[in-house]
C-alpha cells in the first residue's frame, strides 16, 4: 500500500515540477493574448513610458494616453494603456502585482489600476475563464475571502475549482507550448495610440460590439442615461463603514501600494463615476471620481458607447479628466476634495503637502535628463531592444491578422 | 458496510431521493431470491420469478417508459381524430436504473434456474447492487461473478492496484481526450446537418462513433480500474471493437455485458438457434429491438436496434464471415482484405448510429437525405473555420494514438496493459497521456451512457 501511495504521490509531484518549471518560462501575463500584443508595442517603444493604466476593457477603450499626456499642466509623462478585455479583479490584481516588479516595466513610475470588485463566476464561464491562469494563491485568497464574507459559497467553490485546475496547468498546457511559437504584435494603426483601442474600430470587426451599440442606443433615444448602479454614500459626510467584503479589497490595494514602494512606483486605483463608492482609502493615493452627479458629461448618451463604455468622445473627455485628477492626487489633493475642485477649477489647498510631494514628482523641465538615463537603462538590456525591432517588423506582417483578436 | 455507505453517498451526491429506490429494488430482489431458493413447488418458484421480473421491469417501466407509451398512444389517438390526450408523468429519469436493475434481474432468474443460491448477507447484496464504480453505467455484472467477491477477504496487491491505476488513466484518455474532443465536431456537425456536405455527414456520423466508444469504453475503464484500486474484478465491458470485421464480431466486442445479458435472459430462453433458421434470426431480430428500446425510450433507439438487426441477419442468413478467417489475436498486422471489412464494418454502425444520435426521427431521416444531396454543398464546418479543421487534425492524432495502443493490446483486457519492455518508454506514455487528460480536463462533459 506504501509502496503504491509513494509511486502515485510521486508521480503527481513529478508531473506537477514539470508543469511549473514550464509554466517559469513564460512571462506573467502569457495567457492573455492582448497583454501579449501590447507588451510587444511597449517594448518597442525607444523612449519607454511614464506611466502604465491597467484594467479591463474600460481602460482599453477609455483611456486615450496622447489626451492625457497633452492634458498635464505641470509633468510631462508619457503614458501606455494596458486595458484589455475581460480583466477580473483576480486578473488585474495579478497583473498589477507582477507589472510592479517585473524588469520590463523598470523604466515605469506610475501605475494605475481600475478599481473593480470582483465578479461571480458564471455558469457559461465556469471552468473556462482566462482569470484561470491568474488565480495564484494571492488572487485566490482574497476572491475567497472576499465571497466568503458575502456568503456566497457557490463562488468560494468556484474559485477553489478554478484555483486547483489552474495549479494542474488544465486547459492550459497546448497554450503554453504554443506562445514560444506564437507571434504576437498589435496593427500598424495602434501603433501611435500607446495601447488605446476606440470601439468605433471594432465595429467593423465585431459584431456584438456593434449590437452592444445598437441596442444602448435603441433604449436611450431621448438625451436621458441615469447610470443606475451607482451607490449613494449612506452617511451624511458621505462616508459609509465598508463592509466586511470591502476590508478584503483594501487590505488588496495596501499591499500592492507596499509592493509599488519596495519596487520605487507609485502605486494609484482610479474609482471611475460607475464604480461603487470605495472607503478606507484616506492614506492611499487614489483617483477618485466622487459622486457621479457631478460628472454629468460622463453619462450624455453623446459620450457613450454602450452601457458599460465610453465612446471615443466620451474617451477624450475622460482622459483630461483624469489628466487633472492625477496631477491634483499627485500633488498632494485628497481624493474627496477632487468633486470640488474639478468643478472649482483645480482650487489650491494644503500647500505644505503639496510642496512636499511636488519636490519628488518629475516637473518639465527635467524631464530630458530623466529620459537620457533611461535610454541607458535600456540599451544595457541590449537583447530586448533587439527583440523590440524585430517585434516591430513582425507585427507589421501580423497587423492585419491581429487587428481582429484585438477588437 | 463503508463500501455501501460510500456507494450511497456517491449516489445520493447526484439525488437522494433516487436512493430508495435503489434500495426498494435491492430489497425486493433479496427477499423474492431466498424465497425462490427455498420454495420446493415449482408453480410457486414461478409466480415469484414472475413477481421479481414485473416489479424490476415495473420500476423501469415507470421512470423510463411510461411517457414513451402515453406519448405514442396520443399520437395514435390524434392520427384516428380523438382528441383526447392521455396526461404524462413526466419523471426525472434515474441515473443507471438501467444497469442495476438488469444486474438485480439476473440475481433472481439465476437462483430460479438454479445456477446460483441466495446470499444471506444484506450488506453484500446490496453492496452488490449499489457498487459504485459500475452503478451508474456498468458493466453490468452477474451475482455469481460479483457477489462471492464482497464475501471474501480482500489484500492490497500493488500490481494490481497499479493495473487499476493504468486502466483509469486510459479511460480518462479516452474520455477526455476523443471523447470529448469528438463531441465538439459531432455537436457541430449534427446541429448543422442542413448545410453540411454529404461527406462531412459521414464524418459526423463515424466521429460519433468513435465519441461513443472513447466516452462509454472510457468510463468502463475507469469503472473496472477504480475496482481493482479497492481490490475487486469487474467483467470487460469493450474488446477493441473497432477492429472487428464482421457484425457478429462486433457484437462479441461492444458492450459484452449487456450483449451477454441479453444471450443469456432474452435470447436463450426464446429459443436461440435451436428452433430453426427462420426461428433464429427473428430471434436475433427481437434481441436487438429490445436492446435499441433499453437504451431509450424513443422511436430512434428502437430503429438503431432494428438496423443493426438487419445487417446482423444479412450476414448469417448469407454466411458472409468465412471460416477460415483468423482471429484478431493472432494477426501480426491486419491483411488489406481485413483493412476493408473493418472499414465496412464501422461504416454500416456508424450509419446505423445516426438514429442513436438524433433527438427524432424525422431529424434522423432528414441527415439521411442529406447524405445523399451532393449538390452545391460545401464543407463549411470543417473548411471555413480554420479552428474546426485544426481540430479535427488533432483529434485524428488522437484517435490514431487510441487505435494503435489498441491494437498493441488486442489481446490484453485495456489500451495500456502492455507497452514496452522498457521502464522509460513507459513512463514517458504515461505522462504524455497525463498531460494531455489535464488539458482536456475541463467542463462538464457528462458521459454519454449516464442518460440510460
Amino acid at each position: 500500500m506504501k509502496k503504491f501511495v509513494f509511486t502515485i504521490v510521486g508521480f503527481g509531484i513529478a508531473v506537477l515540477i514539470m508543469l511549473n518549471l514550464f509554466k517559469a518560462t513564460l512571462p506573467f501575463y502569457w495567457a492573455n493574448e492582448e497583454f501579449c500584443d501590447k507588451m510587444e508595442l511597449f517594448n518597442a517603444d525607444d523612449s519607454g513610458f511614464d506611466l502604465i493604466y491597467i484594467g479591463p476593457s474600460a481602460v482599453k477603450r477609455e483611456f486615450i494616453p496622447s489626451v492625457f499626456e497633452s492634458s498635464l499642466d505641470t509633468l510631462e509623462i508619457r503614458a501606455f494603456n494596458f486595458g484589455t478585455a475581460g480583466v477580473y479583479y483576480a486578473e488585474e490584481n495579478y497583473l498589477v502585482r507582477n507589472a510592479m516588479t517585473n524588469e520590463a516595466f523598470i523604466d515605469v513610475e506610475y501605475v494605475l489600476a481600475f478599481g473593480q470588485e470582483p465578479k461571480k463566476i458564471m455558469d457559461d464561464h465556469f471552468h473556462k475563464l482566462r482569470i484561470k491562469y491568474a488565480l495564484d494563491w494571492h488572487s485566490y485568497i482574497s476572491c475567497l475571502r472576499y465571497f466568503y464574507e458575502k456568503q456566497d459559497m457557490q463562488q468560494v467553490y468556484r474559485y477553489t475549482i478554478m484555483f486547483i485546475e489552474n495549479q494542474l496547468c488544465i486547459g492550459e498546457i497546448f497554450e503554453m507550448v504554443e506562445w514560444h511559437f506564437t507571434e504576437f504584435g498589435v496593427p500598424e494603426e495602434l501603433h501611435e495610440l500607446a495601447g488605446y483601442v476606440p470601439y468605433e474600430w471594432s465595429v467593423s470587426n465585431s459584431k456584438k460590439s456593434s449590437n452592444q451599440h445598437d441596442k444602448f442606443l435603441n433604449e436611450h433615444e431621448e438625451d436621458k442615461f441615469i447610470p443606475g448602479f451607482r451607490k449613494k454614500p449612506s452617511t451624511k459626510n458621505g462616508i459609509r463603514k465598508a463592509s466586511s467584503s470591502e476590508f478584503v479589497l483594501i487590505k488588496d490595494l495596501y499591499l500592492l501600494n507596499e509592493i509599488a514602494r519596495i519596487s520605487e512606483k507609485t502605486f494609484i486605483p482610479v474609482y471611475e463615476p460607475n464604480m461603487n463608492d470605495f472607503i478606507g482609502l484616506d492614506s492611499l493615493q487614489v483617483i477618485y471620481f466622487g459622486d457621479g452627479k457631478n460628472y454629468p458629461e460622463y453619462f450624455a448618451i453623446e459620450n457613450r458607447w454602450d452601457f458599460k463604455h465610453l465612446n471615443e468622445k466620451g474617451a477624450i473627455f475622460h482622459s483630461e479628466l483624469l489628466a487633472k485628477l492625477f496631477e491634483n492626487e499627485i500633488s498632494g489633493v485628497t481624493g474627496q476634495d477632487n468633486d470640488e475642485k474639478i468643478k472649482g477649477g483645480n482650487k489650491k489647498n494644503d500647500k505644505a503637502k503639496s510642496k512636499k510631494k511636488k519636490g519628488e514628482k518629475k516637473i518639465k523641465g527635467d524631464k530630458k535628463k530623466k529620459r537620457g538615463v533611461k535610454k541607458d537603462k535600456r540599451n544595457d538590456r541590449g537583447k530586448k531592444t533587439d527583440t523590440s525591432k524585430k517585434s516591430k517588423k513582425n507585427s507589421k506582417k501580423k497587423s492585419k491578422k491581429r487587428k481582429a483578436s484585438i477588437n | 458496510m463503508l463500501l455501501l455507505l460510500a456507494s450511497y453517498v456517491f449516489y445520493a451526491y447526484w439525488d437522494y431521493r433516487f436512493l430508495s429506490l435503489i434500495i426498494l429494488s435491492s430489497g425486493i430482489d433479496y427477499y423474492l431470491g431466498n424465497a425462490i431458493y427455498t420454495t420446493q413447488v415449482e408453480s410457486k418458484r414461478k409466480q415469484l420469478l414472475l413477481s421479481s421480473v414485473v416489479a424490476n421491469i415495473g420500476i423501469l417501466a415507470i421512470f423510463k417508459y411510461f411517457d414513451f407509451f402515453i406519448a405514442s398512444a396520443n399520437t395514435l389517438l390524434d392520427s384516428f381524430g380523438v382528441s383526447t390526450q392521455l396526461g404524462l408523468l413526466e419523471l426525472l429519469f434515474p441515473v443507471g436504473i438501467s444497469f442495476y436493475t438488469f444486474q438485480t434481474l439476473s440475481y433472481t432468474i439465476d437462483i430460479y434456474r438454479r445456477k446460483i443460491e441466495p446470499t444471506k448477507d444484506v450488506v453484500s447484496f446490496f453492496g452488490f447492487v449499489s457498487f459504485f464504480p459500475q452503478l451508474v453505467a456498468g458493466p453490468i455484472e452477474r451475482a455469481s461473478d460479483l457477489l462471492p467477491q464482497f464475501k471474501s477477504d480482500r489484500k492490497f496487491d500493488y500490481s494490481n492496484a497499479m493495473d487499476g491505476t493504468r486502466q483509469i488513466l486510459w479511460g480518462m484518455f479516452k474520455k477526455v481526450v476523443v471523447a470529448d474532443n469528438a463531441a465538439i465536431i459531432v455537436d457541430s456537425i449534427f446541429n448543422n446537418y442542413q448545410d453540411a456536405s454529404p461527406f462531412v455527414l459521414f464524418l459526423g456520423a463515424g466521429l460519433f462513433f468513435v465519441q461513443v466508444y472513447g466516452d462509454f469504453s472510457g468510463y468502463s475503464d475507469i469503472a473496472i480500474g477504480t475496482a481493482k484500486l479497492l481490490g475487486y474484478r469487474l467483467s470487460i465491458n469493450f474488446a477493441s471493437p473497432f477492429f472487428s470485421r464482421s457484425f457478429s464480431e462486433f457484437w462479441r466486442r461492444w458492450h459484452i455485458t449487456l450483449n451477454t445479458w441479453f444471450r443469456d435472459y432474452v435470447y436463450f430462453p426464446l429459443g436461440g438457434s435451436r428452433q430453426g433458421k427462420r426461428r433464429h434470426l427473428i430471434n436475433i431480430t427481437i434481441v436487438f429491438v429490445v436492446c435499441g428500446f433499453w437504451h431509450g425510450a424513443a422511436w430512434t433507439f428502437i430503429i438503431w436496434g432494428f438496423v443493426n438487426a438487419l445487417y446482423f441477419v444479412v450476414e448469417q442468413r448469407f454466411n458472409l464471415v468465412s471460416d477460415k478467417q483468423v482471429p484478431l489475436e493472432e494477426l501480426r498486422f491486419p491483411k488489406p482484405g481485413d483493412l476493408f471489412q473493418m472499414f465496412m464494418v464501422f461504416s454500416a454502425i456508424a450509419i446505423s448510429l445516426i438514429f442513436f444520435r438524433s433527438p427524432d426521427l424525422s431529424s434522423a431521416f432528414d441527415y439521411f437525405i442529406e447524405m445523399t444531396d451532393f449538390g452545391g454543398k460545401n464543407n463549411y464546418i470543417l473548411g471555413a473555420k480554420m479552428y474546426t479543421l485544426a481540430h479535427f487534425f488533432e483529434l485524428l492524432a488522437y484517435m490514431m494514438i487510441m487505435l494503435g495502443f489498441e491494437w498493441i493490446n488486442r489481446a490484453n483486457s485495456f489500451g495500456l496493459e502492455r507497452i514496452s519492455k522498457f521502464k522509460i518508454v513507459r513512463l514517458g506514455t504515461y505522462f504524455i497521456l497525463t498531460l494531455l487528460c489535464l488539458h482536456y480536463f475541463y467542463g462538464d462533459n457528462a458521459f454519454v451512457y449516464f442518460q440510460f
